[in-house]
């Protein structure tokens, strides 16, 4: 028979009184009062008298038409939106193509086609990507096997996450990296002996995580997604493409190099305040014994992965190779995933909408800029403040231009708005195309200053290791470390690989 | 006929209900440790077993604000447990493995946030059934939401009466299919 006795802790509880607490609504009035501002801005730009024409130093006219003015209004919404939130940013994307449609400043068949844009379906295959390599767990094996290499010294376990984090990123999208690091990272930290209290080793692996994640992400077009979406818009403005080799090919020393110089830049602001964490070795030898034998499903992955990419790499040397698609190679992927029963339904059903609209909607947003000619009027207006500077100094000034941006909105609506800007003004200053995007997209890819600039910078933020505070005072300095690096990469390491930097002015 | 026997022919909720006062409650500011143990004041059988793995939260005002079981409560001890990332574009992993790393750190971080307000460790509360619904009902919940108690209210929907639980209905569905 079961005995029952009170609760001791029902204090002062009348059991016959108990209501149900009613939901607590509040008026998010943030998003209310943003919402209006951003229509607001588009209101007050798409009713506006029509804005003076722009003239180049050839005295070219440049008319803003209507709906040139217009998409810059629409612009200004989304910006809006974008950074404050207002809706989920995927409905902001939906949003830049229904404004589009129904203020007619595109035809809807053109705004609603670039979302899907092969840009966008490429996308769609690299968080598949991500996602095989999630369920199958070969990313795990990698970064479970990196702390056996690595021993227990505290300065090589902060080089061995950064190695192994930046690794993954040439793979699969960053934040699907950085969601894979941080619980391996806090497991780290648990041993450290510090419980959950702050300490500078913590800091420095959280934030070094985020930071190199950016740094990783900008090397193949499969780190995120901002990579194929400028070269997206390189081929409709410039005409020509840029291969995955190619992106690959000049992004790599910079990207490892600035992989290395945040690992001394967390050993010397961050120096662990214990030079060993005893016993991780044998655990992490345990961690691996206990992952198994590599699994058929982890073959498989890893087989059709490189596969793509050793496809995609060789259309750069192959010329028959080179008339096939880079997003249908890489959906070629997602097929076998599901063939070979690696993925199935559930699989497609979880695929992020809220991410793959974003892109949609500002690959859509940046072709309307494009098309309707405001990029080239908005070019030809800035071109006034460097018509007697130096490129160097334009080339900088645009790549912390897109540093600024991508810390405060989307680095895709950062390159967006950027990219088919400078790549007007480019000509003008006797600059190549091809130093513009690729100096765009690392500064695109490393927002160090404020959490919202990447999802690896929040995900880290989740481990209460740091503040919003600190992050975005140390993110100044290793801002200040990127954008030399950018410097470096212009003026030397791009032009001794090859790539063109200066082209005659018209 | 009296509520508890119609309830029961009629397989509605109120035949099937525990009353709020047999059911484990606890006032919102106690802490972690006092909720364990006035949970494991409400025993069963011969060793003693605990008779429910979880319990509801009532405010100042007496209002039902949440609920904490088991899993939460574990969870809460060490957030290295279930962690759950937000903004992740995609799959979320299982990091079983993990436990070989923070196994050990476990209970010194559980030792403290064992004295951290009941709050904490809050769960929100599945939704609720009334007492003249059908038990099927309540059943139909509990197996979409994946639940095994919920709140019972009272028909015009002034206050709480109790729960119902998992383990109740299907006593009731065993013994009917069973005969």
């Amino acid at each position: 028979m079961a005995e029952e006795r009170s609760s001791q802790g029902a204090a002062a509880v009348d059991d016959d009184k108990v209501g149900l607490a009613a939901e607590i609504k509040e008026i998010n009035w943030k998003k209310w009062i943003f919402m209006f501002v951003g229509i607001g801005l588009f209101s007050v730009v798409y009713f506006s008298p029509p804005w003076p024409s722009a003239f180049d130093p050839m005295g070219k006219e440049f008319v803003l038409s209507p709906q040139g003015k217009a998409a810059l209004a629409l612009f200004l919404l989304a910006g809006t939106w974008w950074v404050f939130e207002v809706l989920p940013i995927g409905v902001t994307g939906i949003t830049i193509g229904v404004v589009q449609a129904l203020f007619f400043i595109r035809p809807a068949s053109d705004a609603f086609k670039d979302f899907m844009d092969p840009s966008v379906l490429f996308i769609f295959g690299s968080l598949v990507i991500g996602a095989v390599f999630t369920k199958v767990g070969i990313t795990k094996r990698l970064a479970y096997k990196m702390l056996d290499i690595v021993g227990e010294r505290t300065s090589m376990i902060y080089l061995g996450c950064f190695v192994v984090t930046a690794l993954l990123t040439h793979l699969m999208a960053h934040t699907a990296v950085a969601a894979t690091m941080y619980p391996l990272l806090l497991s780290i930290y648990a041993l450290y002996g510090e419980g959950d209290r702050p300490t500078k080793f913590g800091k420095g692996l959280f934030m070094g995580m985020a930071f190199v994640a950016g740094a990783g992400s900008i090397i193949t077009l499969l780190g995120a997604a901002r990579g194929i979406v400028a070269l997206g818009f390189f081929q409709e403005i410039v005409g020509r493409e840029i291969s995955f080799f190619e992106l690959t090919f000049y992004m790599f020393p910079v990207g490892w190099l600035m992989v290395f110089l945040l690992w001394g830049f967390f050993m010397i602001f961050f120096k662990p305040e214990k030079a060993v964490i005893p016993g991780l070795r044998e655990k992490a030898r345990e961690l691996n014994a206990a992952m198994g034998p590599l699994t058929r499903h982890e073959k498989l992955a890893g087989i059709i992965v490189l596969g793509v990419i050793a496809f995609l790499s060789l259309q750069s040397f192959v010329p028959a190779l080179q008339p096939f698609n880079k997003a249908a190679i890489l959906l070629v992927s997602t097929i076998l995933f599901f063939v070979l029963g690696i993925l199935d339904i559930n699989d497609l059903e979880a695929v992020p909408w809220n991410i793959i609209l974003l892109f949609a909607g500002a690959m859509s947003m940046g072709f309307c800029l494009w098309q309707t000619g405001a990029a080239e009027w908005l070019a030809i207006n800035w071109l006034g403040f460097f018509q007697d500077a130096h490129w160097f100094v334009f080339v900088m000034a645009m790549a912390f231009f897109v540093l600024l941006m991508t810390n405060f909105i989307m680095n895709v609506a950062a390159i967006a708005i950027s990219v088919p800007v400078s790549l007007v003004v480019a000509p003008y200053l006797g600059v190549a195309p091809e130093v513009i995007v690729f100096a765009a997209l690392v500064t695109a890819g490393m927002p160090f200053l404020l959490l919202v600039g990447a999802a690896p910078n929040a995900i880290a933020y989740n481990s209460k290791q740091f503040t919003s505070g600190e992050f975005f005072a140390y993110g100044i300095p290793a801002s200040i470390l990127l954008m030399a690096v950018v410097g470096l990469a212009v003026i030397l390491i791009w032009p001794l690989m090859g790539m063109p930097i200066t082209v005659p002015t018209p | 006929m009296t509520a508890e026997s119609e309830g029961k022919e009629h397989f509605l909720v109120k035949g099937l209900l525990i009353p709020m006062k047999r059911f484990p409650h606890i006032d919102e500011d106690l802490n972690l440790h006092e909720a364990v143990r006035a949970l494991q004041e409400y025993t069963c059988g011969e060793y003693e077993r605990m008779r429910y793995s979880e319990m509801l939260v009532v405010d100042a005002k007496q209002q039902l604000v949440g609920r904490v079981n088991l899993q939460s409560i574990l969870k809460g001890l060490d957030p290295n447990l279930g962690q759950v990332i937000d903004g992740f574009e995609g799959k979320r992993g299982e990091f079983p493995n993990l436990a070989i790393l923070w196994g050990d750190s476990f209970f010194e971080t559980c030792n403290r946030r064992f004295g951290n307000n009941v709050k904490d460790f809050m769960v929100p509360l599945p939704p609720p059934v009334k007492e003249q619904e059908s038990a099927f009902k309540a059943l139909s919940i509990m197996l979409t939401h994946n639940e095994t108690v919920l709140p019972v209210l009272a028909e015009d929907g002034s206050y709480v009466v109790g729960v119902i639980r998992l383990e109740e209905i299907f006593n009731a569905i065993v013994k009917r299919c069973d005969t």
